[in-house]
């Protein structure tokens, strides 16, 4: 009676740790299934702020460099009429109409060039050449944070495929629905060929 | 009895074979995982340490009070009579202590990288330590007042650092920085380890080893000791009395060889996976470049085209002005002309340059990083009986990666067009 007792308790007692060690196991891969689902979805937040950083980017590089463009040749246009009327005045020195002509070419080259200094000298940032350099840098960093979510992401899937490969959880993962991950993989295998750079 | 040094036996083993297995990264190579990193610790404005008082990033110092004392106590033999008999104890009591610890950047030869020392194990060198009496400046200079009972009078002062530009070893998990788009490396729950040490790698698992030998004979010799110390206390023991403890000895081998196949195993397995990682790591690498370059090179040819035309639209007002002669406001034309500055797509093409390089080298050291992966995993696989457990795990010998016939031969710069 009391062997057998005993004998029950030891098998009992083996049971229960047992299923403890699974249900911890169990719970340890929920976890890190979990993780590495969070890091995927982490990778898609830095692709997508690629998406909708870039063209908004290159947008205002766009603008600032049309700025730019338009406020020299709006100062070669005032000048160019400039240049005209006072030439007409010097032909007939005395005409009035003539003079009040050139003061008014005058007065549109004198704003022209303003907005060119405007652009030039009280905002240096504004110019067209520092917004491509931000524009480049922010192109590598953009880059340089979704590498960073992926290889995150790569670390969380293994951590996971190593926890569900690891003896003793490699002989029930399989059983309890956790598959193997896959980490980040180039599709197409142009991709990992060298980029030629061509001006 | 036996159980925690063949917990301590196992830990040893597994953290050995990990600092083994992990090959070494560049800190501008570190990727987001488990990292191992060699090189010297940086810091702006280094901590000075308390007792020795050099410069360093991290410090940890003590001190220690010596006590004696003569304890009495009564004895009652086999006859019933008593008597007094007086016994000298001592030991030393740590009366204070302290430390500090600032994150400091870890510098290699491609680079740095920020270490947040916070929660690591740091194992620093010893700086200072020094045992005096109370004529000492030290004693109570940098010890507390007081002392403890029955003090001897001596004080133990006892501090270890990591100096500044101190050559250290870490293994730690990297994560993104919060300020910066880089990486850094800190402490993390799930890390195996996080280690900041002034000793080297080997010596580190050297370390390991020794505790591995150590723990390894205790794990042996303690149940068959247990056992023989239990069976002989009711009198001396015969030679055949000790045969069983042999027997103890011989399941102990086999308790730890099922712990060493299983550590073994599971490092296999782990070992596996990192080389599937360090693959995958080139390819992010390689896709970046794929997806940054062409981006970029775009952004430098509109930058070269707005440059050449604004430079002509300059150069034609600056040629108009100078050729005419037209009323006051000419001079005042030609004078801003000139003093717009110049634009530089120059600048765009030299900030490209620089991206290039960076993306190859990143490339390279997720190569490199791959190969010494695989190299360790051949190692692995080759070793004797190792190589066993290994294809049991499913390592296989890979190939390393080399280069294709063309990208050998040196390059050609050709500036013609």
């Amino acid at each position: 009676m009391s062997e057998l007792m005993i004998g029950l308790l030891v098998a009992g007692g083996a049971v229960v740790v047992v299923a403890l060690l699974v249900i911890s196991i169990y719970n340890g891969l929920i976890g890190k299934r979990n993780d590495y689902k969070n890091a995927f979805a982490k990778v898609d937040v830095q692709l997508k702020r690629r998406y909708d950083l870039i063209p908004n980017l290159v947008e205002s590089v766009k603008g600032a460099m049309a700025h730019e463009r338009q406020t020299l040749d709006a100062v070669i246009q005032a000048r160019n009429t400039a240049f005209a009327v006072s030439q007409k005045a010097a032909e007939n020195p005395g005409d009035p109409e003539a003079m009040r002509k050139v003061g008014e070419a005058e007065a549109v080259l004198r704003g022209s060039m303003g907005r060119l200094f405007a652009l030039a000298e009280a905002y240096p940032n504004l110019k067209a050449n520092e917004n491509m350099l931000q524009l480049q840098g922010e192109l590598g960093e953009t880059e340089n944070r979704i590498a960073f979510a992926r290889q995150d992401f790569n670390d969380k899937v293994t951590t996971y495929n190593t926890s569900r490969e690891v003896f003793p959880a490699i002989a029930f993962a399989g059983m309890l629905g956790f598959g193997p991950a896959s980490l980040f993989e180039i599709d197409n295998p142009e991709e990992r060929q060298a980029v030629k750079v061509k001006f | 009895m036996a159980l925690l040094p063949l917990w301590f036996w196992s830990r040893a083993l597994r953290l050995r074979r990990l600092i083994q297995d992990l090959p070494t990264s560049k800190a501008r190579g570190v990727f987001i995982g488990l990292v191992e990193l060699k090189g010297t610790a940086e810091i702006e404005e280094p901590l000075t340490s308390y007792l020795a008082e050099t410069a360093c990033v991290q410090f940890g110092w003590s001190v220690s009070e010596e006590w004696r004392r003569v304890v009495t106590y009564t004895v009652t033999d086999k006859d019933g009579n008593s008597r007094t008999e007086t016994r000298v104890e001592s030991g030393w009591t740590t009366v204070a202590s302290g430390g500090l610890a600032s994150p400091f950047h870890l510098v290699d030869d491609t680079g740095s990288i920020l270490v947040r020392p916070e929660g690591a194990t740091i194992e620093g060198r010893s700086v200072f330590s020094e045992t005096v009496t109370a004529f000492s400046d030290l004693y109570y200079g940098k010890g507390p007042p007081g002392g403890v009972v029955d003090s001897t009078g001596r004080r133990m002062f006892t501090e270890s650092a990591v100096p500044l530009h101190a050559p250290v070893f870490v293994v730690g998990k990297a994560r993104q920085r919060e300020d910066v788009v880089a990486a850094e490396i800190a402490a993390d729950p799930s890390a195996p380890m996080f280690l900041i040490s002034t000793r080297s790698e080997e010596q580190v698992a050297g370390g390991h080893g020794w505790t591995i030998w150590l723990t390894g004979l205790l794990v042996l010799a303690l149940p068959a000791g247990g056992w023989a110390i239990d069976r002989n206390q009711m009198g001396p023991a015969d030679w055949p009395d000790l045969l069983p403890a042999g027997w103890f000895s011989l399941g102990a081998s086999g308790v730890l060889l099922v712990a060493w196949l299983w550590q073994v195993f599971n490092s296999m397995t782990d070992l596996r996976n990192r080389v599937r990682q360090a693959s995958s790591l080139v390819d992010i690498q390689l896709k970046r470049r794929n997806d940054l370059i062409p981006e970029l090179v775009r952004v430098v040819e509109a930058a070269r085209a707005h440059e050449a035309g604004a430079q002509q639209a300059l150069a034609a007002l600056r040629a108009n002005a100078a050729a005419e002669q037209l009323t006051g406001l000419s001079g005042g034309i030609m004078g801003m002309a000139e003093a717009y500055p110049d634009l530089k797509a120059n600048g765009n093409f030299l900030s490209l340059q620089k991206e290039l390089a960076d993306t190859e080298q990143r490339i390279a050291m997720a190569r490199d990083y791959l190969n010494d992966a695989i190299t360790n995993a051949n190692t692995r696989a080759e070793r004797f009986p190792e190589g066993w457990v290994a294809s049991l795990a499913g390592l296989r010998r890979l190939p390393l990666l080399v280069t294709e016939g063309i990208e050998r031969q040196p390059v050609q710069v050709n500036l013609a067009r």
